[in-house]
């Protein structure tokens, strides 16, 4: 049944999402929500050294404390063999992920998971865990990323190897990845260069701040089955990464996701799940464990801090010649950064002969980095957009005719090769020229220098596998089941285009996110990928009932089904000879015309559309403080088509207001002992409602030609092009090229008085 | 073992009594003891406002307040915002506007957003923002949050409750 | 206060089976079965500095295995327990493709090897 996009009737709406009355209700359960009967509680003793040799963990006091059911060290976890493979979107190394949830011989961040202990009350465990020995011997640690690369950098990992490398090397070593990219001919490419700017950036780890803590709660059976509760991103990932840390039978492992509280990327991996589940074991009653917010930042998967330096050349009518780029990303304890992510994205949205770009994935003491949202492009898109706002005010250029001029098309080369199919790049960069924003003159603050910048960005989203049942019910309605978990809106997404197949309204369709045991394999909900691969299911589920509903309709009219055709939601036969059935009619008859009408797909699509944004902000400069104030700020970006744009326009915002922290405040501080001292909300400051304001979003729909209907992921690209995008409006205000992320107060002053003092 | 302490309180308009430790906080008590999970725990440090209640009248951070300080006073939760089967006009426009994505701020932002309404029934959007401030959000950049709130305020003045169901 | 605009274009879907082949390339690969090989950048010891290779084969393996036969040394670096290696990622024709080493390779197609990337 093929649909036609001019006749859409649901996909493109609005509706109600399906699971919003029990959100605005307090019904709606969390992983933190969940409660066992006898259900024990489980809290983390952490390193509270950045680099040291676990000597000796002794656990009796905490074992005698009254309340105290069990207590677990690295030793309990078994020992893993080396090598790393892939887990739908996640390249694992399972052997460093279980060094990571419990330390063995060293801990190597200040929050290292050292021992657990669990009780009957949260209190008692806190309690416990005060109990507990560990003798250290401190050795020296390593916080800079290019320190970490120096032949006389503390090594944190004795067999870690440099991969990638032209020869192998048998040297220890911190770098444990080197990529690079490379075409044509740098060096004639800066020679034809009129223009040439070359700038050194620093930008600092930062963290996804989902509000909600990671948990987990696990109970295991006799049987030697366990079932784990917990609010995650990817159930089957769990399930998966807990069979190879625990071995266990994969199949002896349930994952029932609970609703989630954000996550960006930070919980597509475990903390806590296997060791609920562990302690679940010894104790033989369920376990729940939250983590602290100074836990979940201290200890789960914050994203790299960079070094990066960005050379480019281009002629005076605006071509860019030649691109050379070196960056060094923070992987933490172990490897793992998105430094290739980083290398790919980074000047992905123009056309360039002439470029190489080498990147390197550095361990060094700090939490290992997980994922978060379009993890390595915002790094990489503030070094590269800054230059590229450089050249074009050395030459005259307006930044977004610059960027035009130099756009990405379909057939233009990546940087890491392959060819782009149909993309919308130029499309929004358009969009934004003609904005009422851009058009608009700036805004006028009293005694404020105030400045206007634009940036672009790119993500390449994602496809991997999912799964998708679709049944009708008796009297015409329709679930539809995925082990998606929605995070920001993909069940109303899902039940929409199962609608948009069937002839349903949206609010007839029951969209359902189910656990491991109910549903077939599903990767994660993240890389912009459910919309888009889960959605790809429920379509193809959606027109397999349609198939099994027409069988029933040819059953009961005893006709071929060939000659049987659905369309808005109404059977009719082609010859005319019997009366039309609609959906509801149908549905009451179908036990005596062959049974249940169950759809089902599983897919692992290609056709993935990756996604491009251009924003535009004007902001203010307090010149004796350094606060830089968002006045006005307008995303445009390619979305493919919006299924429900209300959810899209979502998506925006959120990413817009996370770059926008990361360019004006998030960071990892830490002290000379490598003791991170802003663990909480306080310190680590994230936007407010009063920081920012309204976020403008320009939807421009260039339908992904590999998509049935036309969908490109939205959820990553928007967070890669604010921090480029403030630094290059605050450039327009003060005259300053701040290369330093967070453009925190205290260093826009210093940058500030600095240029005062140069100029007198 | 602590001895429990035996408390009773007023919340969402009906009376109930419950037996905690004094170092129990009043979120710990509604989550754990009464079995009201729709205030969350963020960050314990009365920093992100996802635990928000309204206690005799004001916000407050429940994981800052003492279980035992409940003791004869009121509490108003998220829990007791739909009357009636009727959902209130701040969580009917949050639905419309798509003020939420994951929703675990959701329940802090109501109670925030109820209790400014309920002393300044006309906000400014920077009234808004400001009164907001103390709930964090890190999906939805807060746009559609204010839209719903200002949208709110607004049905509630001209007196019309939007069709609801809860 | 305004709402997101969308601003819709290109309102007919194009079918996904489009796909141009730039003269170029058939030129090059002007044998059947012959795909053009783009060699990551820090593996060109391998291939003398070569960036482009012609590689014959029906599907991935054939390919890996003809590179393997031209430059001693390339299928350990893609190839890991008999499965292409989980770091690693194929694009043939801008696509990145899902069938490991049993792949198809169509004739004159071009196909890189790129870092497996997770998004969050």
């Amino acid at each position: 049944m093929e649909l036609q996009e001019h006749k859409f009737k649901v996909i493109g709406t609005r509706p109600i999402r399906h699971d919003g009355v029990d959100k605005v209700t307090g019904r709606a359960k969390y992983g933190a929500d969940i409660s066992l009967p006898g259900m024990l509680h489980a809290k983390v003793l952490r390193s509270p050294h950045a680099h040291a040799r676990i000597k000796s963990i002794d656990v009796s006091a905490a074992l005698a404390l009254p309340g105290v059911k069990a207590v677990i060290t690295g030793k309990d976890l078994p020992e893993l063999p080396p090598g790393s493979h892939q887990m739908g979107e996640l390249v694992v190394n399972p052997r460093y992920l279980s060094m990571n949830i419990m330390a063995r011989d060293k801990v190597l961040y200040d929050g290292h998971a050292v021992a657990a202990v669990a009780a009957t009350s949260p209190h008692i465990a806190e309690e416990a865990l005060k109990l507990i020995k560990v003798e250290y011997e401190v050795l020296p640690h390593v916080l800079d990323v290019r320190k970490a690369m120096q032949d006389d950098a503390p090594i944190l990992l004795p067999d870690l190897r440099t991969s990638g490398t032209p020869e192998k090397s048998d040297k220890q070593t911190n770098i444990a990845s080197q990529v690079r990219f490379a075409r044509g001919d740098l060096e004639a490419g800066f020679r034809a260069a009129d223009v040439i700017v070359e700038r050194e950036f620093t930008t600092s780890m930062v963290h996804q701040g989902y509000i909600e803590p990671h948990n987990a709660v696990a109970q295991y059976n006799a049987d030697g089955h366990g079932t784990i509760w917990v609010s995650t991103q990817g159930p089957f990932s769990v399930r998966e990464l807990c069979s190879h840390i625990l071995q266990m039978p994969l199949g002896n492992i349930k994952v029932v996701p609970a609703e989630i509280g954000g996550g960006f990327g930070g919980k597509t991996t475990v903390y806590l799940e296997p060791l609920a589940l562990l302690l679940a074991k010894k104790t033989g009653k369920p376990v729940k464990m939250v983590m602290s917010r100074a836990e979940v930042l201290r200890a789960t998967g914050p994203t790299s801090g960079s070094y990066i330096r960005c050379k480019m050349g281009a002629t005076k009518d605006g071509k860019i010649t030649a691109a050379q780029v070196w960056m060094a990303y923070e992987a933490g304890a172990f490897p793992g950064s998105p430094v290739g992510a980083g290398c790919m994205t980074i000047l992905a949205p123009y056309a360039l002969e002439n470029l190489q770009i080498d990147g390197f994935d550095v361990v060094l003491n700090k939490p290992k980095t997980c994922a978060y949202r379009a993890p390595g492009a915002t790094n990489a898109a503030f070094a590269a957009e800054t230059v590229i706002d450089e050249l074009a005010e050395k030459l005259g250029i307006d930044p977004l005719e610059f960027r035009r001029r130099n756009g990405a098309k379909e057939g233009t080369a990546q940087p890491a090769g392959p060819q782009f199919r149909r993309i919308g790049y130029i499309e929004t960069v358009e969009a934004i020229m003609n904005s009422e924003h851009y058009k608009s003159p700036l805004p006028q603050v009293d005694g404020k220098p105030v400045g206007r910048g634009v940036a672009s960005g790119f993500w390449f989203n994602a496809g991997f596998q999912s799964t998708a049942i679709v049944s009708i019910n008796s009297d015409g309605t329709a679930n539809v089941v995925t082990g998606s978990p929605d995070i920001g809106g993909t069940r109303a997404a899902c039940a929409m285009i199962a609608a948009e197949v069937l002839g349903l309204k949206a609010e007839e369709v029951n969209p359902v996110v189910t656990d491991t045991e109910s549903i077939g394999h599903t990767d994660v909900t993240g890389g912009s990928r459910v919309t888009f691969a889960t959605g790809y299911a429920v379509y193809e589920a959606a027109q397999d009932a349609v198939r099994q509903l027409k069988e029933r309709a040819a059953t009961i009219w005893k006709v071929k089904p060939e000659d049987v055709v659905y369309q808005d939601g109404v059977v009719s036969c082609v010859n005319n000879g019997h009366e039309p059935m609609t959906l509801k009619q149908l549905a009451g008859r179908l036990a005596r015309a062959g049974g249940p009408v169950t759809g089902r797909a599983a897919v692992n699509p290609r056709g993935v559309g990756p996604g491009f944004a251009t924003h535009v902000v004007d902001i203010a400069v307090d010149p004796e403080t350094g606060k830089i104030d968002i006045l006005r700020y307008t995303a445009a970006q390619d979305v493919g088509k919006a299924v429900h744009p209300s959810y899209v326009e979502g998506q925006i915002q959120g990413g817009v207001a996370q770059g926008i922290g990361w360019a004006l405040n998030e960071e990892y501080y830490y002290d000379e002992q490598g003791i991170m001292r802003n663990t909480g909300f306080l310190d680590y400051r994230i936007p407010t409602c009063l920081d920012l304001p309204m976020i403008e979003t320009i939807l421009v729909e260039v339908p992904n030609p590999g998509h049935p209907l036309g969908i490109r992921g939205v959820g990553e690209v928007p967070i890669v092009p604010p921090p480029a995008a403030i630094a290059n409006a605050l450039y327009r205000a003060v005259g300053i090229r701040m290369t330093e992320l967070p453009m925190s107060p205290a260093k826009v002053v210093k940058a500030i008085l600095e240029k005062n003092n140069a100029q007198k | 073992m602590a001895n429990k302490v035996h408390v009773e309180t007023t919340l969402n308009g009906e009376t109930v009594e419950f037996l905690c430790e004094p170092r129990q906080s009043l979120l710990e008590v509604l989550r754990d003891i009464l079995g009201f999970t729709g205030a969350k725990e963020g960050c314990l440090t009365g920093d992100c406002g996802a635990c928000s209640v309204i206690l005799d009248g004001r916000v407050i951070c429940s994981c800052l307040v003492l279980g035992v300080e409940a003791q004869g006073k009121t509490i108003e939760t998220v829990e007791g915002m739909a009357q009636d089967g009727q959902l209130h006009p701040l969580q009917q426009k949050f639905l419309e506007h798509a003020a939420l994505q994951c929703g675990i701020c959701t329940p802090g932002f109501l109670i925030a957003a109820k209790a400014l309404l309920d002393r300044n029934p006309n906000p400014t959007e920077h009234e808004v923002r400001y009164a907001l401030a103390g709930n964090l959000c890190r999906c939805t950049g807060y746009d559609k949050i204010v839209r719903a709130v200002l949208d709110a305020a607004a049905v509630m003045r001209g007196g019309t409750h939007g069709a609801a169901r809860a | 206060m305004q709402r997101g605009e969308i601003v819709a274009l290109v309102p007919l879907l194009v079918p996904a089976s489009a796909r141009k082949i730039p003269a170029e390339r058939t030129a090059i690969a002007v044998q059947t079965h012959m795909a053009i090989v783009v060699i990551p950048a820090l593996w060109r010891t391998l291939t003398q500095g070569k960036d482009r290779i012609q590689a014959s084969g029906a599907t991935l393996k054939d390919i890996i295995d003809d590179l393997e036969r031209q430059f001693p040394g390339f299928r350990e670096r893609v190839v890991e327990q008999g499965d292409l290696a989980g770091s690693i990622a194929v694009s043939i024709d801008g696509e990145i493709v899902t069938g490991g080493l049993s792949e198809p390779v169509p004739p004159h197609s071009e196909v890189h090897f790129v870092p497996a990337i997770g998004g969050g």
